[in-house]
């Protein structure tokens, strides 16, 4: 009952709440920074007795004096204390929060501060209210519209509603991929790789729009720009666990099928899903045999497998070859064994003392399970030296090729 | 010029010229226009207060001194003060609820928002009665006469007492009408405004109260006392004035091709890495600003907003409590420009809506046009 007039949903209704009061508060905020600390209190008890009202100006002050908060760290304790005591008990406060401080608040530093001024907020109906408020707005597209770069906020968001928070990454995503240089690719990955944390069928989608939408303006060639950004792939790999797996690998091998590269070879693909696999397996060794089962029947995205456990140390740890042993004599068995093949004799030609008993034995008896394709493995190393590489790779002409563009 | 055709006018010009078209119809001189009066009017309805500043003469001195002959020279429109009549029913409303809450011990309680809703319509009816009922009381110098209301609380109906006397109820509304300078403050706010404007309050001859809210006698005892100006108050129009000063300059338009040129009460900037940017001033109609881009990109941010004028190109520190945002837009360029490419942002008013229109012109090439979001 004693709660009856303070500042409710009419008043929040938009950015300024009550102008007059909204200006009063800049006033004092602004006034703040410049005066002793008899005055400071006076503008603290000022701008307490505002209560609820005070919140737009507050808001407002963080876009228009923010240079002058982000110098004065006891003004922006207190205004963070104020902020969580006007919001501790008013729902109407918290959602101008949400929309104004936060999804249409177009500034980056005053978002980011007002985002960890919520998230560290202690309020036990705080989360109810957000929840409320993501059902509610669609928040998605008032940040598509005004706010991309919201990812401080993502894990927050997504806790209640990661429906829509996969549609902003999705398209953040995509968007920075389009940018096409090495800083918006991290960026790019590192949506791809909340996406792809998440254990979510969505991925697949995800996945797969990533690497056909990747590409390296080779616009103006530099080697050595190019080989950044293949470094950035490796760099970054993807979280890839028992419950993703099959997803990304479909996303990975749809990829390759349509490539029209004759070979179908995708180098982004290669550096990434190589990278991506050394580092899951090194978290997680009992994805080995999963994956391994899942691509038998892969065509094209088991020349990378091997290529990917083969790293050094790997394969010592498994006792014995028991998941890569194939005997049916069907196309896709033929390919695998080729690939395995391939790859222990490149091995064998490099490495040799990183090959394990176990891999002489499988080989030895694979070896006369598919001779053919053993003959074909022997060729291809020795034609190694011809191969042309894979799209968006740096090809024989020296120029970086293909990738960049998707199919409608 | 058509009689019928549509024109718009502020509320406070609208009413001061009915108010002087009264005053030179009846003949009461109350307004000496061959002094060149500067006359404040002050509109204060249920929501809001308009402020303006205006100076009178006539245009030719030596024509007869008929409406059609005064000069009205805005100097001044103020902005943003959303004050009014629903205030001071709020103001008495928490004075009610605090009565409330002292008498009856037992509705300390957490009420749900719908009731909160309920409750505090009835509160505000209430308060706005009382508001009524107290100033004619305090007009004819009438003892406060003793009053309950009830007030229905999940459906138990809760007795309040009413009795308010003067002193009580300048307690209440202190925060409106006292000494002390407060954001809803409606004499405080003349300073304020006369101030921001380079002008002193004995500058001013006139101030002229209009608007519903106007009728309370209390609101215009404290701008008397506080400023020591000639009020001009009229009864008669405190509610018509503006729908008949509208008329009045329709007819005026089409009879003497008659306009009054009025500013706008913002002033708009746009936000640049290092300051707030002026693109257009109250009392332009249009502008060009340079700019240069900042980045090597293929889209601009552009953040608009709207504040008080300053006299520079460029908000002084002193503006930018007063900056309200308006609109961001992330406008594609088509390609990429390097950075430091020359920007230009034109922008104009649009015929007679008020609403201005900009225009962005990036190495020569417009490449967006837009109007204002309000």
């Amino acid at each position: 009952m004693r709660k009856l007039f303070q500042a409710d949903n009419n008043f929040f209704s938009d950015l300024s709440g009550d102008p007059n009061i909204a200006i009063r508060v800049q006033e004092l905020i602004q006034e703040y920074s410049t005066v002793e600390a008899q005055r400071k209190q006076g503008i603290k008890e000022s701008i307490k007795k505002l209560e609820g009202r005070a919140l737009p100006g507050i808001i407002q002050s963080t876009y228009t004096l923010w240079k002058r908060m982000i110098a004065d760290q006891s003004l922006r304790d207190f205004l963070k204390t104020t902020i969580n005591t006007i919001c501790e008990h008013n729902d109407s406060a918290r959602h101008f929060l949400m929309r104004h401080g936060i999804a249409k608040n177009p500034f980056v530093e005053s978002r980011t501060w007002l985002i960890s001024v919520l998230c560290e907020m202690k309020d036990a109906n705080k989360d109810n209210a957000i929840e409320q408020y993501l059902s509610r707005d669609k928040l998605d597209a008032i940040v598509m519209k005004t706010s991309p770069e919201l990812r401080e906020f993502l894990p927050l968001w997504a806790k209640y509603d990661y429906d829509s928070t996969y549609v902003i990454c999705h398209e953040l995503m995509i968007a920075y991929l389009n940018k096409k240089t090495v800083t918006d690719l991290k960026e790019a990955l590192v949506f791809l790789s909340y996406m792809t944390s998440r254990s979510n069928n969505k991925i697949e989608n995800a996945v797969y729009d990533f690497f056909i939408n990747i590409g390296w303006d080779n616009d103006g060639y530099k080697a050595i720009a190019y080989r950044n950004f293949m470094d950035t792939l490796e760099q970054y790999p993807q979280k890839i666990t028992c419950e993703n797996s099959s997803y990304y690998i479909d996303a990975l091998e749809k990829v390759l099928t349509e490539s029209s590269h004759p070979k179908k070879r995708n180098n982004y693909i290669e550096k990434c899903f190589v990278s991506s696999i050394r580092s899951s397996l090194d978290n997680n060794s009992n994805l080995l045999p999963i994956i391994d089962k899942y691509l038998r029947n892969k065509s094209y995205l088991v020349t990378y497998w091997f290529q990917a456990i083969w790293s050094d140390g790997n394969l010592k740890k498994y006792n014995n070859g028991e998941y890569f042993l194939r005997n049916d004599n069907d196309n896709v068995s033929l390919n695998y064994a080729r690939e395995l093949f391939k790859q222990y004799l490149l091995q064998k030609k490099w490495k040799p003392q990183s090959i394990p008993t176990w891999m002489n034995e499988l080989v030895s008896n694979m070896i006369s399970e598919y001779p053919t394709a053993y003959s074909e493995a022997e060729c291809d190393i020795q034609s190694i030296g011809n191969r042309t590489t894979g799209y968006g790779a740096q090809g024989e002409s020296g120029r970086a090729t293909g990738g960049g563009i998707r199919k409608k | 010029m058509k009689f019928d055709e549509n024109v718009l006018i502020s509320e406070p010009l609208a009413a001061l010229l009915s108010y002087i078209s009264y005053d030179i119809l009846n003949s009461y001189n109350r307004v000496n226009i061959d002094a060149r009066p500067l006359i404040l009017v002050y509109d204060i309805g249920g929501g809001t207060l308009d402020l303006t500043l205006v100076r009178l003469g006539w245009i030719n001195i030596n024509n007869e001194k008929n409406l059609g002959n005064v000069e009205f020279k805005i100097e001044a429109v103020g902005r943003y003060n959303q004050v009014g009549g629903e205030d001071f029913d709020e103001r008495i409303a928490e004075w009610l609820l605090d009565r409330l809450l002292e008498q009856h011990k037992d509705l300390d309680i957490e009420l749900s928002w719908q009731e909160r809703v309920q409750v505090r319509h009835q509160l505000l009816m209430i308060a706005e009665r009382r508001k009524i009922l107290f100033n004619e009381e305090y007009i004819n110098d009438d003892d406060p006469e003793s009053r309950t209301e009830n007030v229905f609380v999940r459906g138990k109906e809760y007795q309040i007492d009413l009795t308010l006397c003067k002193k009580d109820m300048l307690k209440v509304l202190e925060p409106l009408l006292g000494q002390h300078d407060g954001p809803k403050n409606c004499v405080s706010c003349i300073d304020k405004f006369l101030s921001k404007n380079s002008r002193l309050k004995d500058q001013v001859d006139h101030i002229l109260c209009v608007g519903g809210m106007s009728r309370f006698l209390m609101l215009r005892e404290a701008i008397n006392h506080t400023y020591n100006s000639n009020i001009l108050f009229s009864d008669k129009l405190a509610d018509v004035a503006v729908a008949q000063g509208a008329a009045i300059y329709s007819y005026m338009k089409g009879r003497f091709s008659h306009t009054i040129q009025e500013p706008r009460a913002d002033a708009y900037y746009v936000k640049t890495v290092d300051d707030f940017t002026k693109i257009m001033g109250c009392s332009e109609d249009s502008r060009t600003t340079d700019f240069s881009t900042v980045y090597d990109s293929n889209y601009i941010d552009l953040f608009i907003f709207a504040g008080e004028d300053c006299k520079g190109d460029v908000a002084d520190s002193s503006i930018y409590p007063s900056l309200m945002f308006q609109e961001a837009t992330k406008i594609p360029l088509g390609s990429n420009y390097p950075k430091n490419t020359p920007m230009k942002i034109t922008i104009s008013n649009t015929g007679d809506n008020k609403m201005p229109s900009y225009e962005i012109i990036v190495d020569g090439k417009t490449v967006h046009f837009s109007e204002m979001e309000v």
